[in-house]
């Protein structure tokens, strides 16, 4: 590839040449065409060549017959028409079994018949017909088939690429040869969907084939005008795999070159990017004009000379003389007979019926068996979240040799919580993949792998970070399973740490759950005991649909019982927390701990307070709380996601709908503020929801005034002052983020030094406290700054604690073995 | 404009005032801007048969209290009926082919909680079998326990006794309550039926009525809504 550069022009002192080595590179980009002449070409019999031409014959004129009924108005939406590009659908898909599994673009038809759908269900999904390929759900840019291995043609550009990829590594972690072959056009390298599936499917050597349908335009922006490489096939030296351009209009070229890149793929040598330049001789979409103002009459009539099937027909009969015109006609008769039962087909087929509209949203039920069943009564064990839910996992993977976990950092590394702990021991690289920083790139990966037999975990660390694969989530695993009409679902769990912790700042105190829990499609879990989590954790490994499982950063330092058997938590099933009889608090998460301190509170003054711990926002268990509010007859939400359109809101309107005639009060709620989280902790604090708050809150409601948000930002005066929470006494921010077990506070120390103190750091986020391993100096002993004087061990390391001064040591405050909190003393120094 | 002025009333205090037939225009509200929410709503007036508050719960007309040969026992029972729908739903999701019974007897375990820490599961076909710590046990283990022909020993603990009649059509009214014990619960629901006729039989010297019939609410409670017996 010249693309690259020499190593002399690279290298850095300069000197060589005296000046940097910086040039615009020059781009080579020879295109593959098959051989001239009468000789068959290797592996190629008359027959297969038969096969070849028909199939494309196929593509051609059931598209001129949908074009047609389109342009009758016969096919609700716009058809996007793959005219002049047969050739590579059908060169690449020869070489393809039913267990393969191929993605396409919103120009898929050709795709589907030629990875070998029966024309009359796909006839009928474009007619939005009842017995279409998916039921009328999807229609021409959302067509599947589990039959024939079409993971769907998709109305996002770019998206069904890392599906490709996921669906190859699938096959690989079952022990089969399947590949994932990628159709998508030019447009779609200009993508970071593109980018980040070439480059992880290198890395992992996925076996996939990436097949670019590059016919110069993305709509009508020509893709010289779109990039300085319009090479594209030069770019697969970007990731280090193989790249070769074909004559897409030359079905022997693209045949060729797809055998030596399916032999690379089934045989263990990982991915190629193959380019096919080729043409669409029609508008964009049916209605659109050919020409447009982005290409003229010319260039279309340029390339209408080297129409595929005109060039095969003429090889066929001049140079091979596989057929006479006359058996090539028979052919071309039988096709049009085949597409004209399939208009029929369409035609007759009754529309769905509009009382089946909601079906395939989520699986039926929504919770898997194991989930609904309770095992025998086991012991329990005290337990931190983390290892609760890391073991949980690895029970699952135990379980299901098939289970992958993606994630960055979450390999041999552990985590960057140590939250994959020993995993990577156990089930090694290719199960436990450490996977670059790309989030939308492996989430669809997980997706592709999870929908075809493989279940994966994708680990996007910290729940701000879950925006990067937001289409993956939301436009392909939410809709799969209702898309393709309840054939294929994403069985995924998205991994992530969310909720503000210690100063954690605008980009990872996020947690959103609101936003994933209004997408139809996703399961939202949030729980906030390590038992709840590893549960949830477990029915979420088990369960058909895509789970958004947030995991609060300020309780992975938290401890609970955790029974030791087989235990899972249904999805919808909230926890009473705590009874009580005069006001009902509902929370999740982390807050569920601020309400119950809230209630303690509440008691000392004689109101007891009831705390349901809601466990899923998606599902949400109304029910529990209505039968709550029936008791106590008011509701106060408490939810750590922001307001506006939040899960206050939702709970507030089911009991105007479930409870009205319980209500003996306005319901209210209390949110973190409609602002990002702040750096600094006073300012933090000031938005975040406490037991205060939470309190004061409580008092509002019982006495008919809720606290009022300020979240709506529209012009007019505020309806009633909100209650003020008392303010927090000024300690209070110092104290470790509250668990369901109580931190072991330090043993009281012996004395207190009145000299410079030794503290033990902050150093991570999640670590709340450690244990001292040992003193390495003695009292009296004289220190010099920065030198070694104990070693404390936390979850994930030893720490190694310095003097903060040259000085003498002592009096040492915290003895071998005592536990530390972060921040916390343990001795000092005298200057 | 004269219109009369509107009075304001949380939607609870509404709805007791209807029950209790209570004018709420001659109240005064103790809330915001007047409201009046429901401790300002008087218990008064009952003049003809008050609607019972809770309508599904309801003491048996025929038989309650329903005296019993033994002599110096005070026994009482209620009766109500249970939508079995939920729970058919429950066990068909799950996927096992449990019958009721071994929700019957988890319900009534944890319906009856210190009253019961072992229940005594009378078999329709004669003889009994005891479950100790019912309470903790999965419905499946229950099941198979139930139709074990073993018995378990006899317990010093508490324990309550628990049958169901398959039949349909009719009701329970009374129930024997053997020396010794103090709580029963019996259940009459053919196979398949949408609902069943439940009756709490208990001494009312150990156990007072109104613990007695909060027992019978829970047990209606779990069984309607079945997940709650798994937690």
């Amino acid at each position: 590839m010249s693309a690259q550069a020499s190593p002399e022009a690279t290298s850095p002192d300069g000197k060589k040449g005296g000046k940097p080595a910086a040039a615009t590179p020059k781009i080579i980009n020879p295109v593959f065409r098959s051989a001239p002449g009468k000789v068959l070409p290797a592996g190629l019999s008359a027959a297969a060549l038969l096969e070849l031409y028909e199939r494309m014959v196929l593509l051609r004129r059931f598209e001129s017959v949908a074009q047609t009924a389109c342009r009758k108005g016969e096919t609700p939406g716009f058809l996007h028409l793959y005219i002049g590009e047969e050739a590579t659908a059908v060169g690449v898909c020869a070489h393809l079994r039913p267990t393969d599994w191929i993605t396409s673009t919103h120009r898929g038809h050709g795709h589907a018949l030629a990875k070998g759908m029966d024309p009359n269900i796909l006839m009928a999904e474009l007619f939005g017909k009842r017995d279409g390929c998916c039921g009328g759900r999807g229609g021409t840019m959302h067509l599947y088939d589990r039959s024939t291995g079409l993971f769907g043609t998709n109305g996002i550009v770019a998206a069904g690429i890392s599906h490709a990829v996921g669906a190859g590594i699938s096959a690989r972690t079952q022990g089969k040869d399947g590949v994932g072959v990628a159709f998508f056009g030019d447009g779609a390298t200009n993508h970071g969907g593109f980018h980040e599936s070439l480059n992880f499917a290198g890395i992992q050597k996925a076996p996939a084939v990436l097949v670019c349908e590059n016919n110069l335009y993305a709509t009508a922006t020509p893709l010289a005008s779109a990039t300085l490489n319009p090479e594209i096939a030069t770019r697969a030296a970007a990731y280090g795999i193989p790249g070769v351009a074909v004559d897409g209009n030359d079905v022997i070229a693209v045949w060729q070159v797809m055998a030596e890149a399916i032999s690379r793929a089934r045989g263990g040598d990982g991915p190629t990017l193959i380019e096919a330049k080729t043409y669409r001789t029609v508008g964009h979409h049916e209605g659109d004009p050919v020409t447009g103002t982005y290409r003229t009459q010319a260039e279309v009539d340029e390339w209408l000379k080297r129409d595929p099937i005109n060039l095969f027909r003429a090889r066929l009969l001049d140079d091979f003389g596989t057929a006479s015109a006359d058996e090539l006609g028979a052919i071309d008769a039988k096709i049009d007979k085949i597409v004209q039962a399939s208009l029929e087909f369409a035609r007759n087929s009754p529309e769905p019926d509009a009382a089946t509209t909601a079906l395939h949203v989520y699986a039926e039920p929504i919770n898997p068996p194991e989930a609904l069943v309770q095992a025998a009564p086991t012991t329990s064990v005290t337990q931190s979240w983390l290892d609760a839910v890391r073991d949980g996992i690895a029970e699952e993977m135990r379980r299901n040799p098939h289970l992958l976990y993606f994630g960055e950092g979450t390999g041999e590394r552990g985590g960057t919580f140590a939250h994959t702990k020993n995993l990577w021991a156990e089930f090694g690289p290719h199960r436990m993949v450490d996977t670059p920083i790309s989030e939308q790139g492996f989430t669809g990966a997980a997706i592709g792998a999870s929908a075809t037999g493989a279940r994966t975990i994708a680990d996007l660390m910290f729940a701000d970070f879950a925006f990067e694969a937001a289409g993956q989530i939301v436009l392909q695993g939410a809709k799969l399973r209702y898309m393709s009409n309840g054939q294929m679902n994403a069985p995924m769990v998205v991994r992530v740490g969310s909720g503000a912790v210690r100063s954690a700042g605008p980009h990872h105190s996020g947690t959103y759950h609101p936003s994933w829990a209004n997408i139809p499609g996703l399961i939202v879990c949030m729980p906030s005991t390590p038992a709840d989590a590893k549960g949830l954790m477990k029915t979420a490994l088990r369960a058909g649909d895509p789970v958004m499982m947030l995991e609060p950063k300020a309780l992975f330092a938290s401890k609970g019982e955790v029974p030791t058997g087989e235990h899972f938590v249904p999805f919808g099933l909230a926890r009473i927390a705590r009874e009580g009889s005069d006001i009902t608090i509902v929370s999740a998460g982390q807050l569920v701990h601020r309400s119950l301190e809230a209630a303690e509170k509440l008691s000392a003054e004689g109101i007891s307070a009831e705390v349901i711990d809601l466990r899923t926002i998606m599902p949400l268990d109304v029910g529990t709380v209505a039968k709550s509010v029936a008791k106590t007859h008011r509701l106060l939400v408490v939810d750590e996601g922001w307001g506006a359109f939040g899960v206050g809101a939702e709970v507030a309107q089911a009991m105007n709908e479930l409870a009205f005639d319980d209500l003996d009060a306005p319901v209210g709620r209390l949110h973190t503020d409609a602002q990002p989280h702040p750096l600094a902790p006073a300012l933090e604090r000031a938005m975040l929801v406490d037991a205060d708050k939470i309190a004061a809150g409580a008092k509002g409601v019982l006495a008919g005034r809720p606290p009022v948000p300020k979240h709506w930002r529209y012009l007019g005066g505020q309806a009633a002052p909100a209650p003020v929470a008392t303010a927090p006494a000024a300690l209070r921010s110092v104290e470790p983020t509250a668990a369901p077990v109580p931190v072991p506070a330090a043993a009281a120390p012996a004395a207190i030094g009145d000299g410079e103190p030794i503290t033990m750091p902050f150093g991570d986020l999640t670590i709340s406290e450690g244990t001292i391993v040992g003193w390495l100096k003695q009292e009296g002993d004289a220190v010099k700054a920065g030198e070694i004087v104990a070693e404390i061990e936390t979850d994930k390391a030893v720490v190694e604690i310095e003097a903060p001064v040259d000085g003498i040591l002592g009096p040492i405050e915290q003895k071998k073995g005592a536990v530390v909190p972060m921040g916390g003393r343990i001795g000092s120094v005298r200057a | 404009m004269n219109a009369p002025a509107r009075t304001l009333a949380s939607p609870y205090a509404k709805r007791l005032a209807r029950e209790r037939g209570v004018t709420l225009s001659l109240v005064t509200g103790s809330g915001p801007n007047g409201r009046i929410v429901a401790e300002d709503v008087p218990l008064t007036p009952v003049a003809a048969a008050a609607p019972v508050p809770a309508a599904e719960v309801v003491v048996a007309p025929a038989a309650a209290p329903v005296a019993v040969a033994a002599p110096v026992r005070s026994i009482s029972a209620f009766a109500a009926t249970i939508d079995l729908a939920p729970l058919a739903a429950f066990i068909a999701a799950s996927g096992s082919h449990l019958s009721i019974d071994a929700f019957l007897v988890r319900a009534a375990a944890r319906a009856a909680g210190s009253h019961a820490v072992t229940v005594r599961w009378m078999k329709a076909e004669g003889g009994a079998v005891t479950i100790p710590r019912a309470v903790a046990l999965a419905p499946s283990e229950i099941a198979r326990r139930i139709g074990s022909e073993s018995d378990a020993p006899a317990s010093a603990d508490k324990a309550m006794l628990v049958s169901r009649l398959n039949a349909k059509g009719v009701r329970p009214v009374a129930g024997g309550l053997p020396a010794g014990v103090d709580l029963r619960v019996l259940v009459v629901a053919g196979d398949g039926e949408a609902t069943a006729e439940a009756l709490a039989v208990h001494d009312a010297d150990i156990i007072p009525e109104v613990e007695a019939g909060d027992i019978l609410t829970r047990f209606r409670d779990l069984l309607e809504a079945p997940l709650r017996l798994l937690v």
